[in-house]
């Protein structure tokens, strides 16, 4: 703490320091009686203030101008001629002519095609010019953005924004599903996804909504100064996105864009799995050792079925097929692969259609844009995606001082399932499953009960109880569509010259409607009209409990949001001063209702349904137990409310020194939490000094640099906690009577996440410009952070862990961004570099190690790491010591090799991980350096990108081998194939001999294995990421047509990783994402 | 002039912008953001608590106790591809298993009834709620005192009025807060806490509940009962085993049950239930599931005992137990019915020398147990240890698979009956010695690491 501030002075001292030498600045001395003192201002076309440089031809007097674009020049000739300069304008020369004042000069804006366009940052309430901020942001222009074709406009950031990580990872917490992190992570058990801002309001709806043919630009903010401004719920960093807009006095420009896109099937052999002939090993294995006694001698207890190996193995011992059948059986299986057949039947190449048209312009008095686009997706399984957006807004300026915003954006998408991924047989994974029959039907599957039980129930009077997986996705179908409307309305009133207030309301909601038509023809139906028959066996008849008929299952959600702000903008310029300041609050509300239901007998045509008795319980087959009907409706209602008061203001001076501070205030409706909880107040502050612009700064080099720095704090809620027991209503099915259950368990000493961000950069240009780029360092450090944590659960034994502020972390950080211009001749060749450093470490932790090491042993580093010193995310794992001579794995116990697998995972709870010698800390789950190059050539008017990007300095875990797995579950790896079998096959492999579940300690054997380090590889990798190459068939102009051909290929693969096993380490356990390949063309005129 | 004008249309315009920041934020926020959420303070909340059956009765009470007991075994290739815990379970070396266990399902009603009683503090008790304010009280106390009972047999030794005040029992939690740490009393304090419990419950308790998922007068009295049994203490048992049937005392003929059905008892609420309570399935899966009833026990059903066919289905030579009152073939019985309260009266008039009592209470049960096709041997004796002798019998035969075998071979170890439980493994014989050590079970590893409470040894 006490460095920051030291920094925040020395940079004050600083900066008065400095600017005490300039104020007495010496006069020209040597000006004689014919200097007069001049005065003047420049601007662009649209009357806004310009930066420039005035300087007097043939003479070393010069200044820039300030803020507001005046300059004033003291001993000038008056018949001088001065020439005016600058970044983004054309030069121009104006002879003086006697006059004292020059007056407002109109500079052209310099255009320059490829670069040079200055985007301005978007910070959701305000918009700043790169070179008048301090905090950390990162825009991605609209080209950037179209370098990648998805459907998804958070995706098009993949490679090509600094400091921004994606990953791959499973994730069940809807709070983190966009798998994005900006600057490592600042929170643990907390929501982890950024806040998603759309044209200044938070967006709650469904990110794949929005089309990023409607977006100019991303702002993603990345301090705490940048970030402050979104209070509590800014701590994982804001993706701003706007929206293309109109401006006024602009002719009508139209743009028609459209691609099409074909990914290819993924490649489903990718994930390890064990060949065919392996599994029936296995299998016969476990056969003879009596896995399936007890199902097979108690079939009447079981139902379970056999699989077709399995069957083959008991007909032969029973003597009703031939020992030479059922070894001919065997072979055809052992030759089949399943996936031969998922291909064939299931996967397909996707393809994707994508168009668009967006007309833009203005008048004096109004502005409009209006969109249109169309979206339309066949997935590699046959699944259907379309969407259509429109988009509207209008601006218009009924007074002089009053601007008067409306806008809409409009979303209809509708999806719809397709084939099923794979098939299971009684849950497992078998490889050798054949869909279809001897003479290629359909192949019926018994999915959970015995053929035997399915064939004998209800004397043949019940439904057919197989399972079809050629023909259910046919009969058992997801319709989804979603609507989104997303509208707004915003007042500008100019009260003065430079101060304005800015009214904006919004109101977005978003109704889903999911519709699962489970016909009579599905295996659920079916399944479940079965379960409840009561066969009568005297007369034959069966008494239907459901309807003999379809179920349509629905789902409804509802979520609608109202945002309402009111801000002061406060913007003068005088002399050499630069104030821009702004002050608002914010009330804002969401809601969200849904509604579950189940229909019974449902018949489309004519419309009707059947009625179930939901209360009652009912016996079912095959085992007898009574059971409740499932499907009893379910509604939910969850509205959440903030409330939100913020400021923040910045001064600049001689457009070289600026401040900048800001604070928030958030209160929200969180349940549980006192009052005075509720509220929590988050500050910023920064400075930034462009140094480049003193006298005594001679740097030839870097013609330009300017420094910065920032410090603040920003939050992270998570309404789900609590410090009040909290309980849910229900009914109970049994008695029919309404229960409380307390879901959440009191915890009185709850505080918010806090995160707290130093960010340090400077921002550089060589001469000419060739070099360009941004270099940031930064600190962050949580507290409170949540974690679960053990606990006595004594208390209260529904859960083993309860969340708490346990812990404490540092990160540190570097985000560089260098964009060059190689070579600038006919043939051109630029590139953009992104290098971000990330590591982060605990540096508290509130419980004891012992507690918490089981929890990330073996695992690939889902689980915050309770060690202090440790990278947040570490992966730990037992220490290996290879294998026996008996094929058994080894660990390391008490300083010796040892098999007591028991003993060993049982250290982790008496002596905990740190410092035990049975226990190794492998590194960071997480990549500490990651980043892409961009490279772009240009010759005539064809340019190519390529996009590589890198991951470095972290670990991963690979499915091991897992006997548990595969005797339980019916599902491994193809390291089966590799496993100790023989004396001397312990120097070959670290496979562990096949054993069966009664070898002494065999799940532990397994466990011990499956989480050691053996099976922790090196993560680092290299992957071109996309390549794109673009053809300007015709350069826009004033009148005519501009056109652009494009192809982008993405998802081009792994260019080199560190494993030798050739898994992906971005995909360690799932199908990689296929390989797209897109041709498209944009028209503007 | 024009100055003026300016400063007026700003003053104008912030005095509407600070206007707005809404006069009642405080009452905005206090909106509760999921209807269905509350935190649990008014009578009807509390009493709701006990309403969910799925927390409070099914899937609840111990079941390694009677994982560890003798009314079963398993056939080698079943025993083969069970899991480790499941293996160590059998053979009693159990040591180092963790959360999903009886310690967790069983101190959760105790929560929700230490929630109940701090909470009930605040609400001010009245004339028009004193009725609910009592049952609330009661249901609290009750569920408490049933909890802490069903742990002790779990987890403690017998109770022995010469070791009771060393001896390790639970950990008695009388607090909803987790900053408490636990700690064990010993058995003394444990017993005393339970009876204490009990008889708060059923002086405020309806004396039959509108349903048998609730506590009741009757359960209480039958909760007291088995407590005092498992102390050995006969006569306060008697006294309380008599309160109880004086409330409820039907009992099911056998008679009407079906003989083939593999659910034989598919009401909830048959007429023998006074309080339901399910076994949790931590363990139970190779039994409930595979095992078969142990062959001595079963060659102890007469012929013409209706329970012979009702209870067992035949299955390649072994029997298998299918007669829970769970009205669910999955789960087993562990709540209070009328058969045990008759057996516990009968045992303590027996051990209290009331043989023609005692007899009496046993041919009142047997009767409905007997075939109606054929005459009724009624039971009978003088002597007092073949009273006894057969009443045990009886008990072992009635309340099979009912999580309370585990608590009488304990009990009856102490009266000196030295069962020794056995199992075959491999061909290895492995035998639990009366009033063994490992008779009082492994409490949870992550119990122990985060309490620091002593391990059973």
């Amino acid at each position: 703490m006490k460095i920051y501030f030291t920094f925040c002075t020395v940079t004050v001292l600083l900066m008065i320091a400095l600017c005490v030498p300039k104020i007495t600045y010496p006069q020209n001395k040597g000006a004689t009686a014919l200097t007069i003192t001049l005065r003047g201002k420049t601007v662009n076309e649209k009357d806004e203030p310009v930066a420039t440089t005035i300087t007097v031809k043939n003479s070393s007097l010069a200044t820039s101008t300030a803020e507001d674009g005046s300059f004033e020049l003291k001993g000038v000739d008056a018949n001088a001629v001065l020439v005016i300069s600058g970044v983004s304008v054309e030069t121009i020369e104006v002879p003086v002519k006697g006059r004292h004042n020059v007056g407002t000069i109109t500079i052209k804006s310099k255009f320059t095609k490829d670069r040079d366009i200055v985007v301005e940052a978007n910070t959701g309430y305000q918009t700043i010019k790169p070179n008048e901020l301090n905090g950390s942001i990162t825009v991605i222009d609209n080209k950037t953005l179209n370098q990648q074709v998805g459907m998804n406009i958070l995706k098009r950031l993949d490679g090509v924004t600094s400091g921004m990580l994606f990953s791959n990872k499973a994730n069940n917490n809807p709070q983190s599903d966009l798998n994005i992190s900006i600057r490592g992570l600042s929170t643990i058990n907390g929501p982890l996804n950024p806040l998603v801002v759309l044209d200044n309001f938070i967006y709650e709806g469904d990110i794949n909504n929005i089309n990023p043919n409607d977006i100019e630009s991303v702002s993603v903010l990345k301090d705490a100064a940048a970030t402050s401004i979104y209070g509590a719920r800014g701590g994982n960093g804001v993706i701003v996105i706007t929206t293309k807009k109109g401006k006024f006095k602009q002719p009508l420009k139209v743009q028609f864009n459209s691609t099409v896109t074909v990914a290819q099937k993924p490649d489903i052999f990718y994930p390890s799995q064990i060949s065919s002939a392996d599994y029936i090993y296995a299998e016969q294995f476990a056969y003879q050792n009596g896995y399936y006694d007890s199902q097979i001698n108690y079939d009447w207890y079981y139902h379970t079925p056999f699989t077709p190996a399995v069957q083959i193995f008991i007909d032969k011992s029973k003597g009703l097929i031939s020992t030479q059948d059922s070894i001919n059986k065997i072979n055809l299986l052992k030759n089949h692969d399943v996936r031969n057949d998922y291909n064939r039947y299931f996967y397909t190449n996707a393809v994707t259609q994508q168009y668009g048209i967006t007309l833009t312009g203005g008048s004096n008095t109004n502005a409009y844009t209006f969109g249109i686009n169309y979206d339309r997706n066949r997935g590699t399984l046959y699944d259907q995606f379309n969407k259509l957006n429109i988009h509207i807004l209008n601006t218009y300026k009924p007074l002089k001082n009053l601007q008067l915003a409306m806008g809409a954006y409009y979303t209809n998408s509708t999806s719809a399932s397709g084939r099923p991924s794979s098939v299971t047989f009684d849950s497992k994974n078998v490889p050798y499953i054949q869909l279809t029959d001897e003479n290629g039907n359909p192949a019926a599957i018994p999915a959970i009960y015995s053929k035997s039980f399915t064939d004998t129930v209800g004397d043949g009077k019940l439904l057919d109880w197989n399972y079809y997986p050629l023909e259910d996705y046919k009969h058992y179908k997801l319709q989804t569509s979603i609507e989104e409307l997303n509208a707004n309305i915003g007042l500008n009133y100019k009260i003065i010259n430079g101060l304005d207030l800015d009214i904006r309301y919004q109101y977005e909601r978003q109704t889903e409607d999911a519709i699962r038509n489970a016909d009579i023809e599905s295996y659920y139906t079916r399944n479940l009209i079965n379960q409840f028959s009561q066969p009568d066996y005297s007369t034959g008849n069966i008494n239907y409990i459901i309807p003999d008929a379809s179920i349509q299952l629905r789902y409804n959600n509802v979520l609608s949001s109202q945002n309402f702000r009111s801000q002061l903008n406060f913007n003068k310029h005088w002399n050499r001063n630069y104030v821009l300041a702004m002050a608002g609050f914010e009330i804002r509300e969401i809601h969200n209702t849904s509604y579950n239901s189940t229909l019974y007998g449902y018949n489309s045509d004519p419309l009707t349904t059947g009625s179930v008795d939901f209360l009652n319980q009912y016996p079912t087959l095959p085992y007898g137990s009574n059971t409740n009907i499932p499907g009893t409706p379910y509604l939910s209602s969850i509205t959440n409310r903030y409330v939100s008061g913020y400021s923040n203001a910045s001064y600049i001076f001689k457009s070289r020194y600026s401040l900048s501070a800001s604070i928030r205030k958030d209160g929200a409706n969180i349940f549980g939490v006192n009052a005075n909880d509720k509220w929590k107040p988050l500050w910023s502050a920064g400075a930034g000094w462009e140094i480049s612009r003193e006298s005594f700064y001679h740097l030839k080099l870097l013609p330009y640099l300017r420094l910065r720095g920032t410090f603040g704090f920003s939050g992270n809620i998570d309404a789900s906690k609590s410090a009040l027991p909290i309980a849910n209503y229900f009914n109970n099915y049994t008695t029919n009577l309404p229960y409380t259950r307390i879901q959440t368990l009191n915890n009185p000493d709850l505080r918010w996440e806090q995160s707290r961000q130093t960010n340090i950069a400077a921002d550089f240009k060589t001469h000419n410009d060739i070099i360009n780029g941004t270099i940031e360092f930064y600190w962050k450090k949580g507290t409170d952070l949540y974690g679960l944590t053990n606990y006595d659960y004594t208390t209260w034994g529904y859960a083993s862990e309860i969340t708490k502020n346990v812990a404490s972390m540092s990160g540190k950080g570097v985000d560089l961004i260098l964009e060059s211009r190689n070579i600038e001749k006919k043939f051109k060749w630029t590139s953009r570099l992104l290098f971000n450093y990330n590591e982060s470490k605990v540096t508290k932790y509130f419980t004891t190690d012992a507690l918490n090491g089981g929890r990330i042993i073996g695992g690939g580093g889902e689980t915050i790491t309770p060690v202090i010193g440790k990278p947040l995310y570490a992966i730990a794992a037992f220490k290996w010591e290879g294998l026996n001579d008996q094929g058994d794995p080894q660990g390391l116990l008490d300083g010796k090799k040892s098999t007591d697998y028991q003993s060993i995972i049982l250290t982790v709870d008496t002596k905990g991980i740190k410092d035990n010698p049975s226990i190794v800390f492998i590194g960071s789950a997480t990549p500490i350096i990651f980043g892409s190059l961009i490279n772009t050539f240009f010759w005539k008017r064809l340019s190519v990108s390529l996009n590589v990007s890198y991951k470095l300095g972290y670990y991963f875990k690979k499915t091991p081998l897992s006997y548990s797995n595969l005797f339980y579950n019916g599902t491994t790896t193809a390291d089966f194939g590799n496993r100790w079998q023989k004396r001397g096959d312990e120097n070959k492999t670290n496979i562990p001999s096949l054993v069966y579940t009664n070898y002494p300690q065999f799940s532990l054997r397994d466990q011990f294995f499956t989480s050691s380090e053996i099976n922790i590889l090196k993560a680092d990798h290299v992957r071109l990421q996309y390549v794109n190459l673009g053809y300007q068939v015709k350069e826009q102009t004033d009148k005519g047509m501009g056109l652009r051909l494009y192809i982008n290929i993405s998802n081009l693969g792994v260019l080199w990783r560190a494993n030798k096993e050739k898994i992906d380490p971005d995909y360690p356990t799932s199908t990689p994402a296929p390989k797209t390949y897109s041709i498209g063309f944009q028209a503007t005129f | 002039m024009q100055t003026n004008n300016q400063f007026r249309r700003i003053f104008f315009v912030i005095l509407i912008f600070s206007l707005f920041p809404f006069l009642s934020c405080k009452k905005y926020l206090d909106k509760k953001p999921d209807s269905s959420l509350t935190v649990p303070q008014t009578l009807d909340e509390l009493q709701n608590l006990f309403n969910d059956a799925d927390r409070m009765n099914f899937n609840l009470t111990p079941s390694l106790g009677e994982t560890s007991a003798d009314d079963y075994f398993l056939n080698q290739s079943t025993y083969d591809r069970l899991p480790d815990f499941m293996k160590n379970g059998y053979n009693w070396t159990i040591k180092d298993y963790k959360f999903g266990n009886d310690w967790s399902t069983n101190y959760l009603p105790v929560y929700n009834a230490n929630y109940t009683l701090e909470t009930l503090k605040k609400i001010v008790k009245t004339v028009s709620n004193e009725d609910q304010w009592d049952k609330v009280k009661g249901y609290a106390l009750f569920t408490r005192g049933y909890s802490f009972l069903n742990l002790t047999w779990d987890y403690a030794k017998a109770y022995d009025e010469t070791t009771a005040a060393t001896d390790l029992g639970i950990a008695l939690r009388t607090t909803a807060d987790f900053n408490v740490p636990s700690k064990r009393a010993n058995v003394e304090a444990t017993y005393q806490q339970i009876i204490a419990d009990a008889e708060d419950a059923s002086s405020l308790l309806p004396d039959l509940s509108s349903n048998v998922l609730l506590p009741s007068k009757a359960a209480a009295y039958g909760l007291l009962a088995r407590t005092f049994l498992s102390m050995g203490k006969f006569d306060s048992a008697l006294n309380y085993s008599t309160l109880c049937l004086n409330l409820k005392s039907d009992l099911m003929d056998y008679n009407n049950v079906s003989l083939t059905n593999n659910v034989p008892f598919t009401n909830l609420d048959n007429l023998e239930i006074i309080y339901d309570t399910e076994m949790n399935t931590f363990n139970t899966q190779p039994y409930s599931f595979s095992g078969f009833v142990d062959t001595t026990l079963y060659s102890m059903y007469n012929d013409s005992d209706l329970r012979k066919t009702i209870y067992f289905r035949l299955d390649n030579g072994y029997y298998r137990f299918k007669g829970p009152y769970t009205a669910n073939g999955l789960y087993l019985f562990t709540g209070i019915a009328t058969d045990e309260i008759f057996l516990i009266r009968a045992e303590c008039y027996a051990r209290l020398g009331d043989i023609e009592n005692a007899m009496k209470d046993l041919n009142i049960l047997m009767v409905k147990r007997w075939k109606n096709t054929v005459p009724y041997p009624i039971i009978s004796t003088t002597n007092q240890a073949d009273a006894i002798k057969k009443i045990l019998i009886e008990r072992r035969k009635e309340l099979l698979m009912r999580g309370i075998r585990w608590s009488d071979i304990k009990r009856l170890n102490k009266e000196s009956e030295n069962i020794v439980p056995t199992r075959i493994i491999n061909g290895k014989t492995f035998t639990l010695p009366p009033n063994d050590n490992r008779y009082a079970l492994p409490l949870p590893i992550d119990i122990i690491t985060s309490t620091g409470m002593p391990q059973n040894e």
